[in-house]
């Protein structure tokens, strides 16, 4: 299949970057745009930690710096990404980034989660597949 | 017509109702000269603690004494009644009193055998005096049982996150009111905790001062000062990975002492997790040094950490205390958790490719520069006020909570900050709610008699020994807030640790608040649930894609945990001997 966007889902771990690379190459090999995306989420934050100004300014920063990171391996491949970082809940950004941007390949890198982060983060990547394909109606694509 | 006649039985019901309550003395003084009786005493606990609100009833030869109004006892469990009796009934008359308050087992008949006669009045009758002390017995009524349940029940809740842990307080709280106040109307071994004294039993010294300190702490945070000290560590670091650990680890360290660990964290993390990826380091092996100086850091101050501030307040202990007695060996324990993590993390800190300082430092410093240096000045001055105030807060006889709304309220007026910004967003109010409602739920344990249990029962396995209670309680406290909220646990041992001072002997001294203190906050350390600062960094960890598993915090942290716990108990015997 021939894509025209690919929105890949970045973090600072080495599946994430991974993931990265690989839409990069495919990027490059579909003449594809490529979009970077980080989720500045603190949802996961309880006692009103989550609404406190300056936490999510915090994430951002950080989340520029995992985008500017992937940016670097897209470049190496040839490629320019456009860099997006945004507040809210991973699912909903992934969402949101995906239909502004008119994507048709959502791409993320596997994270492998123990029983309390899943606890903590409702399940793994892979449990979200389905969800995220019907929320964004494009093809996810995990990369391993 | 109708209204008339309503309002003219209103009226005389009234008059009927006020004339009642005089006829019983007037009863008496009509059938001529009477002497007075006056009965004190005190009324306390098996452990000597005075009980309020004892009721108190009188009888002469059997027959039961009308009073004009109902005796018990006050909070210093002091109760006195006149009474009124025919002229020459004493001293020779059997006068008897009893006692009944629910959670206690009701005492009947006591003789009065030691009425005196003290002197003869000028209206013709004569006053005895008689003093009647006593101790009363705990009695397991179905109260008590139900406190208990309530008080386990909010601790599942929490601990295995059924709901939020202020949901999980507030039901608790709820329940012991309104069970108070429905069963217990009609049966008194129902009632658990009146509304009085659940509201005495908040503790607005603990609330005030938290609230304050998140004031302070949200006016700071706007100035990127905390983000701004990870970048001056890299800077004063200078490429040197293991210096860098350290600074970091002294760093938030130093910050927890004063401020909100959570906070601490929340605002360096992100930082610490970018310097640690540029190079190419696993960001956890800073993130987890970081935390549990953090951890440290917060125990060696009054206001470090919330088992601290509970304490202080409970036991009037001042800040100046809790420095003399707990910074030493947080010091102590700081220099050991740099020392471990250090060598810990040795591989890993080996690993990194330091590349261009002077690129990354001027790249840190663009990015995280004070964003707003006249605020940062003010909140600085206002922070050193505010700790010259909890410095001689004690010689002052000024609560805590005082020096830090002062500072907290100049603050805000200087700042011009958005006040209901700043309430809205900066405070905490789940976590102040949470407290509150936690006091409630202790206090009905309390009030019931299961903390009495709980205490008499340490003493027993103590055997009255200073060390051994020192140790159980340092240990207890610590392998327990590894695994549950230490929040939760603090209040529940707060009033425990109160009766054994009491009745260990050297215990006056106060040294088992220390345990407390060192066990409660040094425990958080074992997991990554044990305090919250921790949970904050497994799920910032998480969210820049390095997570930390459960059995992995563990692995790192729980030997250095029981590490610190042996320098504490080392620590506190030394201070026994």
């Amino acid at each position: 299949m021939n894509y025209q966007c690919i929105v890949c889902g970045v973090t600072g771990s080495a599946h994430a970057q991974g993931a990265a690379l690989e839409a990069a190459k495919l990027a490059k090999q579909q003449s594809a745009r490529l979009v970077y995306v980080y989720a500045a989420d603190t949802s996961f934050l309880k006692g009103g930690l989550a609404k406190q100004k300056g936490v999510e300014d915090s994430l951002v920063h950080l989340g520029e710096h995992i985008v500017d990171m992937a940016g670097e391996l897209a470049v190496s491949q040839g490629v320019s990404p456009k860099k997006v970082v945004k507040k809210g809940p991973v699912m909903e950004v992934l969402k949101a980034v995906v239909l502004e941007e008119k994507a048709d390949l959502l791409m993320l890198g596997h994270e492998t989660r123990t029983i309390f982060e899943k606890a903590m983060f409702r399940g793994e990547v892979e449990d979200h597949v389905k969800e995220l394909e019907s929320k964004t109606g494009v093809a996810v694509k995990i990369v391993v | 017509m109708k209204k008339s006649i309503m309002l003219l039985m209103l009226f005389l019901t009234i008059i009927w109702g006020s004339a009642l309550s005089a006829t019983a003395e007037e009863k008496l003084t009509d059938a001529g000269p009477t002497d007075l009786l006056i009965v004190s005493g005190t009324i306390t606990n098996a452990q000597g603690k005075p009980i309020k609100e004892v009721k108190i009833h009188f009888s002469i030869n059997g027959k039961a004494v009308e009073l004009t109004e109902e005796v018990s006892t006050s909070k210093a469990g002091r109760y006195e009644a006149e009474i009124r009796v025919q002229s020459g009934l004493l001293p020779g008359a059997r006068v008897e009193m009893s006692c009944e308050k629910p959670c206690y087992k009701t005492v009947e008949n006591i003789v009065l055998d030691n009425i005196v006669r003290e002197r003869d009045c000028e209206e013709g009758g004569i006053n005895f005096l008689a003093h009647h002390s006593l101790t009363l017995s705990r009695s397991i009524t179905p109260a008590f049982w139900i406190a208990t349940f309530i008080l386990a029940g909010v601790y599942a809740l929490i601990a295995f996150e059924f709901m939020h842990r202020t949901l999980a307080a507030l039901l608790g709280a709820a329940l012991i009111l309104t069970l108070t106040y429905t069963a217990g109307t009609f049966n008194s071994d129902y009632e658990i905790l009146t509304f009085e004294d659940a509201i005495h039993a908040i503790d607005m010294n603990v609330i005030f001062l938290l609230m304050a300190m998140m004031i302070i702490v949200g006016v700071l945070k706007k100035t990127g000062v905390f983000q701004w000290m990870a970048y001056k560590s890299y800077q004063l670091a200078r490429g040197n990975v293991f210096a860098l650990a350290s600074i970091l680890m002294v760093v938030t360290a130093v910050t927890s002492a004063f401020l909100d660990n959570v906070t601490t964290m929340l605002l360096i993390i992100p930082v610490t997790i970018e310097i640690a990826m540029t190079l190419k380091i696993n960001p956890v092996a800073f993130l987890l040094p970081e935390v549990f100086a953090s951890n440290v850091g917060g125990t060696a101050t009054l206001i470090g950490d919330p088992p601290n501030i509970m304490i202080g307040s409970y036991a009037k202990l001042s800040f100046i205390q809790f420095v003399q007695n707990l910074t030493v060996i947080c010091a102590v324990c700081l220099v050991f958790t740099v020392i471990f993590f250090c060598l810990y993390y040795k591989k890993e800190y080996l690993k990194a490719q330091v590349g261009d300082i002077s690129k990354m430092i001027s790249h840190l410093r663009e990015e995280y520069k004070i964003t707003n240096a006249k605020l940062l000045t003010q909140g600085c001055v206002l922070l050193g006020i505010t700790i010259f105030l909890f410095i001689i807060h004690g010689a002052l006889h000024m609560e805590p909570s005082i020096a830090a709304m002062f500072g907290a309220t100049i603050l805000l007026v200087i700042s011009k900050v958005d006040i209901v910004e700043m309430l809205e967003h900066e405070i905490e109010w789940p976590t102040l709610i949470f407290f509150m409602m936690l006091f409630i739920v202790v206090a009905g344990a309390e009030e019931t008699g299961l903390i009495q249990v709980i205490a008499d029962w340490v003493k027993d396995l103590s055997q009255g020994s200073l060390v051994a209670a020192i140790l159980m309680i340092l240990w207890v406290s610590a392998i327990a807030s590894a695994i549950i909220d230490n929040i939760p646990f603090t209040a529940t041992m707060l009033p425990i640790v109160a009766y054994l001072n009491t009745v260990i002997p050297g215990a006056e001294s106060g040294i088992l608040w220390w345990s407390l203190a060192l066990g409660a906050c040094l425990g958080g350390n074992g997991t990554m649930i044990g305090a919250s600062a921790n949970v904050v960094t497994v799920g910032m960890a998480e969210r820049a894609g390095h997570p930390i598993s459960f059995m992995y915090y563990i692995k790192v942290a729980f030997v250095p945990m029981l590490v610190t716990i042996i320098f504490c108990s080392a620590w506190l015997l030394l201070v026994e001997m």
